[in-house]
């Protein structure tokens, strides 16, 4: 009968459909159908049977206690690739922080370069120091950054937010929220751009009061900014 | 929800749901609505089990290895789930028998 078919697939839909699970609910609903068809013998009528039939059914959770049936899990929906950046991911996390801190000191070398061969070498010689020292130091830091912005935007369209490290995810879900206060707001704004006003300052710093090394350091204090966020 | 929609609530008689379908099952095949009607008709109103609580029940019966199943074809095509009980079901039936008589001459003891 209908009505009890739609009832138990409504119930079975939290479920996999495994084939313990489908005979499972082919038997209920014999069950079922029986037990109304001896309940109108009896002279009840269709409603009547159907609602008796439907208050002594008990609770799924009962028999999912049982182990009989396994409910359906995200990872049922991952597809292929989900699971490979997933685990991607837990590699690249698991030594995220020491990756980051490696970075920062990357960024600081180009200052230490510049200042040791000013006094061995002379301005030339710290300057070609100090270009090679950074775009090295730059292009590990933008990979590092690259690659972590990747693996957020992968999560957050595909909605897999609970594989995010948990602090992660709640940056991400805080993100999302709706913003009261206006110095966060002000926040919020810089620090999506923080990258575009740092390299601002330190043209500005650089071209107007050639400090091409000094201000170099506004790099390394940003990136220490973001990790304490 | 602590009654089972009879006398005796659901949580007393938990223990002995095992006990009263091998009992049931020892005396032939069945399957899950006549193993139902027959504890209905039998408990004459004073407990009855919901359809849940039977089904986990021979889940739980049928992984200890005391029941096993097979299916029959109906009149109209479809399967029926049948139980039968096994012979390390009926050792289990034999004990937890006895276990119940004890527990019966312990309580008038008492009572």
């Amino acid at each position: 009968m209908e009505v009890f078919n739609t009832y138990l697939n409504n119930i079975f839909a939290a479920y996999q459909e495994t084939e313990q699970a489908l005979r499972l609910k082919e038997s209920l609903l014999m069950t079922m159908e029986e037990k109304y068809r001896d309940l109108t013998l009896e002279g009840l009528s269709h409603d009547a049977a159907v609602g008796k039939v439907m208050s002594e059914f008990g609770t799924i959770d009962e028999l999912a206690d049982e182990l009989v049936l396994k409910e359906r899990t995200t990872e049922d929906k991952l597809s292929a690739k989900d699971e490979e950046i997933i685990e991607e991911y837990q590699l690249f996390m698991k030594d995220y922080s020491m990756k980051f801190a490696a970075t920062i000191a990357l960024l600081i070398l180009p200052l230490v370069i510049t200042i040791v061969l000013r006094q061995w070498g002379g301005g030339i010689v710290a300057g070609i120091g100090f270009l090679v020292s950074g775009a090295i130091a730059l292009f590990f830091f933008l990979s590092l950054i690259n690659q972590h912005e990747y693996y957020m935007k992968y999560f957050r369209s595909r909605e897999l937010l609970q594989f995010l490290d948990p602090g992660e995810a709640e940056k991400i879900l805080k993100d999302k929220a709706p913003r009261h206060n206006r110095n966060d707001n002000l926040w919020a704004k810089i620090r999506s751009n923080i990258w575009l006003v740092a390299v601002a300052i330190y043209l500005v710093a650089g071209t107007f009061f050639n400090m091409w090394g000094t201000a170099w350091v506004i790099f390394p204090i940003v990136t220490a900014l973001l990790a304490f966020d | 929800m602590k009654r089972g929609g009879g006398l005796i609530s659901s949580d007393v008689m938990r223990g002995f749901h095992d006990l009263l379908i091998l009992s049931l099952l020892a005396e032939g095949d069945s399957y899950a609505y006549e193993i139902g009607k027959e504890i209905k008709l039998r408990a004459a109103e004073m407990y009855q089990l919901k359809e849940t609580t039977l089904y986990s029940a021979f889940a739980r019966l049928e992984k200890n290895g005391w029941i096993s199943s097979y299916d029959t074809q109906e009149t109209h095509g479809r399967k029926r789930v049948n139980y039968t009980i096994t012979s390390a079901g009926r050792q289990e039936f034999k004990r937890r028998k006895e276990e119940w008589l004890l527990i019966k001459s312990l309580m008038t003891q008492f009572i």
